[in-house]
């Protein structure tokens, strides 16, 4: 709301005198009216415009202002959207002007997969030089809503699109048969490589710091720990080193210790502890969790034992336990721990065992899947144990497998 | 809500009526603003109607009808309302109704065939229409559509499970592109599609599974995504993939349809996202259709490969490998 600009009274388009040489077209329902649409009259009145000039196939300034107005009542409404592309670029209309002025429309954006996409097909014209902008784009509408799913696939599209070290075919392969005059078609745009190498990586640094940002407004965000995975291990920049697993392995017991009952954190450690690329793509490799059992076996004690815990815990292991207050145990260590003892032997089934025993009365609403757990303990005779836990020094699944 | 009537069956006959009063709710401004969505409604509608023993509740001719009024001549394919642009969720919707209705050929199905192959990026994905934009769901939605159409063969079926593969994550679960985090939508059209292309085993199954179970939160309903609330329309999502999986077990099946039921209006038909919330027909397929896979009594049987009602499934010899709790061991 702009108290200072207020937005000027709606004015039909059957009132507007710019579209008196316009008859209005209204809707057609098919040979019977299946489901009949009453509209309100604004949006009767807008769409019936639009349907005029879609027949009459008019790509003009006034048609800008009509399909504005269209996407600003009903942002899914994706033949509007179509057709409004398909007009700035038969006008040659400044498209970083269009970025901004749909920015303001950011509300309408958020849920819409076509406002998303239509940034997309912008940003596919403007190139590189518009990425970064978008970046700060996408930071603002996560601000408003942390874990949009579009929100994220469209930062994520950006990083891999604009600033990966190889070329990106992006846009659709396949010509517009329609090859009308005037009428515009997506063109396939490759991106080259920017000589910048080191601009490009900055990108991918900040993007670690984004999401040590956005933990810190919520640690429990699913999607800035999917993201920042990808980022570091997945994504055509990530650098997979043993020190660097091993850096993040740090920094999620840190964050587990703040916030035990965090399923994204734990399923990021296991991650984590898994090895990478597995030779082939039908074969999980599956985590190696035992090493961190001396972290986790405190967050399976109840929340009454800590102070006790702590007194006889090391200085420089306690910054890892859980902090005051924590209600604990937590499922997710516990779960945790039943894996991890597994891979010690014998006695450490017998521990999953009674853990996963435990497991069906603190998680009852799963007890089925604790049950199952516990079974499969007994069906296999147990997966084999690793043969020697390896040193912490050690852990390192991938060394700079690229 | 004070003096909630107790709801603790389905309401079968409310939900039929809301269906049925979706053609004259005239009044409605949210009606008039989804006329994008409107193929899409009256598939979901039907399928509903369907596995609630009620095909007939909608007029098989005027829904045929209006099917074909939605044909865009330029592309050969459906757009979601007539003069609406062709795109691939309304023309999945138009094939799924004319199959239950088995009168696919009534449509140009080589046209539609070959708009489908187009769809098919040189990386294996699929994008939506001619514009371009990709995402898993239009993957399973083009595999599906090829094979109500019995035409699997115009596709690189080898390169589309490549993709599907590649939007797979550390967690077990699939995402709308790569690099795109796990979410129970984007799981379940994966999966389905891998069921339709023999390519489960490239799943972890285990591990998505879990994931999966993990969906279900104290109040029995389930969400689609750590953290995130409880919908009723991932009763389909969720249940589907573990159906697929054969995992139904590992969710508190009493709890969700306790869940789901209680998000019904008991006055004016159909099912909400969750309880007091405004209904539509999308949740109301989708919580109708987790009640059939869990065994609920009187709801027909779903097939959820494909969200079709299994008779119709059967009848075309489609994918049959998923399980229905109560329906013996699978």
């Amino acid at each position: 709301m702009d108290f200072l600009n207020p937005e000027p009274p709606y004015v039909l388009f059957r009132d507007r005198p710019e579209w008196s040489d316009v008859s209005p077209v209204p809707q057609d329902d098919g040979t019977t009216p299946l489901a009949p649409i009453l509209y309100n009259d604004k949006y009767k009145d807008a769409t019936s415009y639009f349907r005029a000039i879609y027949v009459a196939k008019e790509y003009s300034p006034r048609v800008l202002d009509l399909t504005l107005e269209i996407i600003k009542q009903n942002a899914s409404h994706y033949t509007v959207w179509q057709y409004r592309y398909r007009t700035l670029l038969s006008l040659n209309s400044p498209l970083t002007a269009e970025l901004h002025l749909l920015s303001k429309l950011l509300p309408t954006h958020l849920k819409s997969y076509q406002a998303w996409n239509h940034r997309r097909l912008l940003l596919l014209q403007l190139g590189k030089k518009a990425a970064r902008g978008e970046l700060a784009f996408a930071e603002i509408a996560l601000a408003k809503d942390a874990k949009n799913y579009h929100t994220w696939v469209y930062r994520e599209w950006l990083l891999c699109n604009f600033f990966a070290p190889t070329p990106a075919i992006t846009a659709s392969s396949h010509p517009d048969p329609e090859q009308e005059s005037g009428s515009a078609e997506p063109v396939p745009v490759i991106e080259e490589l920017d000589e910048d190498e080191s601009a490009d990586e900055d990108v991918w640094r900040e993007e670690v710091a984004f999401t040590d940002r956005m933990l810190e407004d919520d640690v429990r965000n699913n999607s800035v720990w999917h993201h920042r995975f990808f980022v570091l291990f997945e994504g055509p920049r990530a650098k997979p080193t043993g020190e660097l697993v091993q850096s993040e392995i740090e920094y999620t017991k840190h964050a587990i210790s703040l916030a035990p009952s965090n399923a994204s954190a734990w399923s990021y450690l296991r991650g984590l502890l898994t090895p990478l690329h597995p030779t082939s793509p039908t074969s999980a490799s599956r985590p190696r969790l035992s090493p961190l059992l001396p972290f986790a076996r405190p967050y399976t004690l109840p929340t009454h034992m800590q102070s006790g815990l702590r007194a006889l815990t090391a200085a420089q292991d306690r910054p890892f336990l859980p902090r005051d207050g924590a209600e604990l145990p937590c499922v997710e260590a516990l779960e945790f721990v039943a894996e991890a003892v597994v891979e010690l032997g014998p006695a450490g089934v017998d521990e999953a065992g009674q853990l996963y025993e435990g497991l069906k009365s603190r998680d009852p609403i799963r007890k089925q899947y604790w049950e199952y757990k516990k079974r499969s303990l007994q069906s296999a005779g147990s997966t084999p144990p690793v043969a020697s836990v390896p040193p912490a020094a050690s852990l390192a699944p991938v060394a700079g497998q690229a | 809500m004070a003096n909630q009537p107790a709801m603790d069956t389905l309401l079968v006959d409310k939900h039929v009526k809301y269906i049925q009063s979706l053609g004259e709710n005239t009044d409605d401004l949210m009606y008039h603003m989804t006329a994008h969505l409107r193929l899409n409604a009256i598939y979901w509608g039907l399928t509903a109607l369907c596995i609630m023993g009620r095909p007939d509740a909608l007029v098989k001719e005027d829904v045929i009808a209006f099917v074909m009024s939605c044909w865009d001549d330029d592309e050969g394919a459906f757009g979601a309302h007539p003069g609406h642009d062709a795109h691939i969720l309304p023309t999945l919707s138009a094939l799924q109704i004319l199959t239950i209705y088995d009168a696919l050929e009534r449509t140009d199905t080589n046209r539609l065939v070959t708009w489908l192959a187009a769809r098919q990026t040189p990386t294996g994905s699929f994008s939506g229409d001619q514009w371009g934009e990709t995402d898993t769901r239009f993957s399973y939605i083009a595999v599906q559509a090829l094979e109500l159409l019995g035409r699997l063969d115009v596709i690189d079926k080898d390169k589309a499970v490549a993709h599907i593969n590649r939007c797979k994550n550390f967690d077990g679960g699939f995402g709308a592109t790569e690099g795109a985090e796990s979410h129970a939508g984007q799981i379940f059209v994966c999966t389905a599609a891998l069921a339709i292309l023999d390519r489960l085993e490239d799943i972890d199954q285990p591990t998505l599974a879990w994931w999966l179970a993990e969906r279900q939160l104290p109040n029995g309903g389930l969400n689609g995504r750590p953290e995130k609330l409880e919908d009723v329309c991932y009763s389909f999502w969720v249940l589907s993939a573990l159906s697929i999986l054969q995992k139904l077990k590992w969710i508190d099946s009493d709890a969700l349809i306790k869940f789901i039921l209680s998000a019904q209006d008991p006055e004016g038909g159909g099912i909400a996202d969750r309880p007091g919330d405004m209904v539509d027909v999308f949740h109301t397929l989708f919580g109708i259709c987790g009640l059939s896979l869990l065994g609920y009594k009187g709801v027909g049987e779903i097939n959820p490969i494909y969200c079709l009602p299994a008779e119709v499934t059967k009848r075309k010899g489609l994918h049959m490998n998923y399980q229905v709790l109560g329906k013996g061991e699978a």
